[in-house]
């Protein structure tokens, strides 16, 4: 059972993984989302989106791969618990912080055509965002051994949000070979998660083995209530889980992309700002250590006695009351609005078209996300090609913050029909099973129809 | 639209297909789950409270081992008595005694007599001296009576004196200076005459013998051995009293008084038969003065049972040596109004599962006096005097036990201890007025066994205890490669200690291919460091059998409750790895 577990887990990986984020197509021609990724950038044509299918992005981020769990010992797939595993292998393939992300736009109805001077873009899309962070200690500790060291799993984290967002996009050439554009996006927010310990760790110390906790869990979504459990040895009521009843609209923002496109000679140079906005959620369901709670052990002194107050079998009971403590969440209830800023994304671009053969050009892309302990940044060059009137592609090979990768895009754009596909992340390597092996994954695919 | 759909998902998996490649060394469906934890040298630091003796010794209600002014004591009350002290009587049964007779007179029709009588106014005859004789014996005197000077008793002589052949012719007659020969050395009062024990020669002097009859009942009170004819054998057992009776002498005056009415002296008859009848009565003895030597029976105390020991101290291996144990005694003393001593010796028998008894003897008796009369007499037993006795034997008298600090060893506690009461007598003695045939009453006693535990030195404290029902699924899975205790010891305890642990498997066994280093603490270790460790490969473990050596020094501190062990800095270092398949 177990194993079906890891292997749905694993699935759930590699159904995120099956989506590439655009970047790969920042430099394809007729590529129909780069607006989204520089509004400054529009399309020669017009175009409407197939509902649902107009432009699915999915894309898996992060430092942890399935092969950083997952070994092949002597023919047998394992994990990297098992014992012929050396924990020297295992730790050399993490991360000091090891992070995966998981983003998916996926726009519900799009649109875009010429008017106003310039041109605008129209679009309902559902983004979602999920990140994890899990410190190296976590697995230092699986792994290695319980020795007498400390263990910082201060990082460990979570966030995870989901909003619709109303899209409305203008861009025109201001100048000679300057292009400025705009998004104004009106965002409706489903549900915001963010789980961190702001101070964990284990001193494991020769002389006093201590634990400290400090936890917070902000659930903003309507309809959301927290379950509780009653600890009897504690005496203390804490959260055990949640329960979602008539969820709805849980907040509401703005957010703003900027981006300008400058053409020098056979270069062209672009820059981004995306998401600058934020949602204010309405209700802000905290579940809290409420500060820092601390287990020392050498606050319990056992007595062989068992007739005393402090006798083995007293104050163990007493150690594991306290011990429970860490990790019992108090309900501080619905603490009112919370205004949450999105994640920012910058995208840098540099373009260059080969003269004597203007149907290739090269680029170079730097897209940082700004998203605290979950920003990431990647640096991209590529090669595009468009070698016919109804079709592009591009390659290209990037490194950054989780490491490299190869990417590629086709988009063919016939008059009255686009269907483009790509991937940002390459997986290479599948399991048997068809799961992904790299950390990094993503697909991009949209079914468009211009005129 | 729904073609669309048709096409474009399949072209997102061909997309896959097309730029990835199965890696065979990756099948998801068949994983391995084996999980191996490792513990590296792991030190859990423990704080221990300080360790009181009293939670170590875990006394139950009212066992044996009590706490007495702080301490522990092996205590233990008990009574016991002997059987009443009583020698039965002396009874002599009354022998038969030949009577004696004498003829008075001439013969009947003598012209002396014709002559004589008629014209005297009163006829005198002598009475010769005439002896018979008798013999009391005695068999199976009790042996208690070694010796006997006097003896208080009931005895008479009767004796009749009579002249039957005068009772026709004479109204009564007189007698002259009447003496008689009686027993030597009886004490005798009487009104009837004078008696000298020195000769027996009983006075009765002039009397007169109405109806020709005198009737003497003469009633001995005492027979005092030396003076008289009486003679106990105290190595046979037998008194024997024989000696002569005999009427010593006396004048017969025969007057016209006593005559009857219209007779003259001439019909008194001319001869006539004197006869003296003797009835003795039996002899009883009811006390008498000399020596006695009585052996005191009965004199029985129960085993004390010590099962209900504290598990530590009894167990294989224990072998303790008190410095000073002690038993007190209260005694009575029945016979202390005759001036009797009484005496004991003692010992106790300590009895072993698997081994031979061994016997402690007391040095010295136990003398038990009478200058206290009917007062109680206390006695302390013990290697050396107490500087303080048990409380209520603070005037007892110290007897020396050497070996009593003994008792307790061998080749562990013993199960019952045994005290006998050896040659329990009344030594021989001279007595006085001894009474014979009455319960004189019994010794009875308390015993009350205190012995402090406080240990001579070597004296070994042998300890195991198992603990166990460890072993579960997950413990299974578990290797220990090294455990390691250490710390620093303070202790108050006069013993040295040596700790083991010897790991136990699941199927009972000790794991002998470890390598077991055990621990040290001195006796009344100061801030001393220790450190116990097992190596080796512990797997299936279900427990521990833990086993203390513990050595007492010379100290001879007392065991209490409260003495202490600090222990701190107390440190548990683990290694070791858990494999389970999950």
């Amino acid at each position: 059972m177990k194993k079906y577990i890891l292997t749905v887990i694993a699935l759930s990986i590699s159904m995120c993984a099956i989506a590439q984020s655009t970047i790969s197509g920042y430099f394809v021609d007729e590529y129909t989302y780069r607006y989204q990724m520089n509004p400054a950038f529009g399309n020669d044509k017009n175009f409407v989106a197939m509902p649902t299918l107009g432009n699915i992005d999915f894309s898996l981020n992060g430092n942890m791969s399935l092969t950083d769990f997952i070994y092949n010992v002597n023919g047998q797939t394992t994990t990297f618990l098992n014992p012929n595993i050396s924990a020297a292998e295992v730790m050399g393939n993490l991360s000091d912080q090891n992070k995966t992300g998981f983003n998916m736009k996926f726009g519900i109805l799009n649109g875009g055509f010429k008017a106003f001077g310039g041109y605008n873009t129209i679009g309902i899309n559902v983004a979602t965002n999920m990140n994890v962070m899990l410190p190296k200690s976590i697995f230092l500790l699986a792994k290695e051994g319980i020795s007498n060291t400390t263990y910082d799993i201060t990082d460990l984290g979570a966030h995870a949000d989901a909003y619709v967002e109303l899209a409305l996009g203008h861009s025109r050439e201001i100048i000679d070979n300057l292009r400025v554009g705009a998004t104004l996006k009106f965002l409706f927010g489903a549900a915001n998660l963010d789980a961190n310990l702001d101070n964990a760790y284990l001193t494991l110390g020769e002389d006093n083995w201590t634990a400290v906790t400090n936890a917070t869990i902000q659930a903003n979504m309507k309809g959301l209530t927290y379950t509780h459990a009653f600890n009897e040895t504690t005496g203390n009521e804490y959260v055990d889980g949640v329960e979602i009843d008539t969820p709805g609209l849980s907040g509401f923002g703005v957010a703003l992309d900027l981006g300008a496109v400058y053409e020098f000679q056979d270069w062209r140079f672009s820059a981004a700002l995306l998401d600058l906005g934020f949602i204010s959620w309405s209700n802000n369901y905290v579940a809290s250590t409420n500060g820092n709670k601390t287990f020392e052990l050498d606050k319990y002194i056992f007595n062989v006695d068992d007739e005393t107050a402090n006798s083995f079998e007293n104050e163990w009971e007493i150690m594991k009351e306290d011990l429970m403590q860490l990790y019992e969440l108090d309900d501080n209830g619905d603490m009112g609005s919370r205004t949450r800023m999105l994640a920012a994304t910058m995208n840098l671009g540099v373009e260059y078209t080969l003269p004597v053969y203007r149907r290739l050009t090269f680029g170079l892309l730097n897209s940082t996300r700004f998203q605290g302990k979950y920003t990431w940044t990647d640096f991209r060059v590529s090669a595009n090609v468009a070698p016919v009137d109804i079709f592009s592609a591009g390659i290209n090979f990037g490194a950054g913050t989780y490491g490299c990768s190869f990417g590629w895009l086709l988009n063919l754009h016939m008059k009255g029909f686009n269907l483009f596909m790509g991937m940002d992340n390459t997986f290479f390597k599948i399991a048997k099973q068809g799961v992904p092996l790299a950390s990094n994954a993503s697909f991009n695919l949209g079914i468009n129809f211009p005129f | 639209m729904k073609r669309l759909r048709k096409i474009a998902l399949p072209a997102l998996f061909l997309s896959i297909a097309l730029c990835s490649c199965v890696d065979d060394k990756y099948d998801l469906s068949d994983i391995d789950m084996t999980v191996g934890l490792q513990v590296n040298d792991l030190v859990v630091p423990v704080n221990i409270d300080e360790i009181k003796l009293e939670t170590i010794f875990n006394l139950e209600g009212d066992g044996h081992v009590q706490v007495v002014d702080g301490e522990y004591v092996l205590l233990e009350n008990g009574e016991f008595s002997s059987e009443g002290i009583s020698i039965p009587e002396i009874i002599a049964l009354a022998p038969y005694v030949e009577p004696i007779q004498i003829v008075l007179g001439e013969s009947q029709n003598s012209a002396r007599k014709v002559k004589a009588y008629a014209s005297a106014e009163q006829i005198e005859l002598e009475i010769p001296r005439e002896t018979t004789s008798f013999n009391y014996e005695v068999e199976n005197v009790d042996k208690a009576v070694i010796d006997i000077e006097s003896a208080k008793t009931d005895f008479e002589i009767s004796l009749i004196l009579s002249i039957p052949e005068l009772n026709s012719v004479l109204t009564g007659v007189n007698i002259k200076n009447l003496s008689f020969q009686l027993p030597k050395g009886l004490v005798i009062e009487t009104n009837d005459g004078t008696y000298d024990a020195s000769t027996g020669l009983f006075t009765v002097g002039d009397v007169r013998a109405e109806n020709n009859k005198i009737e003497l009942v003469i009633s001995a009170t005492e027979l005092i051995f030396n003076e008289s004819t009486a003679v106990f054998d105290g190595v046979a057992h037998t008194l024997n009293f024989e000696d002569e009776l005999a009427i010593n002498g006396g004048t017969l005056v025969i007057g016209l008084q006593d005559l009857k009415p219209g007779l003259t002296l001439l019909d008194v008859p001319a001869q006539f038969t004197l006869k003296v009848d003797y009835t003795l009565s039996d002899i009883e003895v009811k006390s008498f003065s000399g020596k006695v030597k009585y052996e005191l029976d009965g004199l029985h105390v129960d085993p004390i049972h010590l099962e209900d020991l504290p598990s530590i101290l009894n167990q294989e291996g224990t072998n303790i040596k008190l410095t000073n144990p002690q038993i007190y005694l209260t005694l009575n003393n029945p016979i202390a109004r005759f001036k009797l001593k009484a005496q004991t010796g003692l010992s106790i028998s300590s009895h072993f599962q698997n081994a031979e008894d061994r016997k402690y003897t007391l040095d010295e008796n136990i003398v038990l006096g009478y200058d206290k009369g009917n007062d109680n007499y206390h006695f302390c037993l013990s290697p050396s005097q107490p500087a303080h006795y048990y409380e209520g034997y603070e005037d007892a008298d110290h007897v020396l036990f050497s070996t009593l600090g003994d008792v307790l060893s061998g080749p562990r506690l013993p199960y019952a201890l045994d005290i006998d009461m050896l040659d329990a007598m009344v030594p021989e003695q001279t007595v006085e007025d001894f009474q014979l045939g009455v319960d004189l009453g019994d010794i009875h006693g308390k015993y009350t066994v205190y012995a402090p535990f406080s240990f001579k030195g070597g004296s070994d404290v042998m300890y195991r205890e198992t603990v166990d029902g460890w072993n579960s699924e997950e413990l299974d899975n578990l290797v220990i490669k090294v455990l390691e205790v250490s710390g620093v010891v303070t202790s108050e305890l006069p013993l040295e200690f040596d700790l083991y642990g010897h790991p136990i498997d699941k199927d009972g066994n000790i794991h002998e291919e470890v390598d077991i280093e055990g621990a040290r603490i001195l006796a009344e270790a100061k801030e001393t460091p220790f450190t116990m460790r097992i190596s080796g490969e512990i797997s299936h473990l279900d427990g521990i059998e833990f086993l203390v050596m513990a050595i007492a020094d010379d100290s001879g501190i007392t065991l209490s409750p409260d003495l202490k062990i600090y222990l701190k800095d107390l440190k548990v270092k683990v290694s070791g790895n858990y494999v389970d398949e999950l």
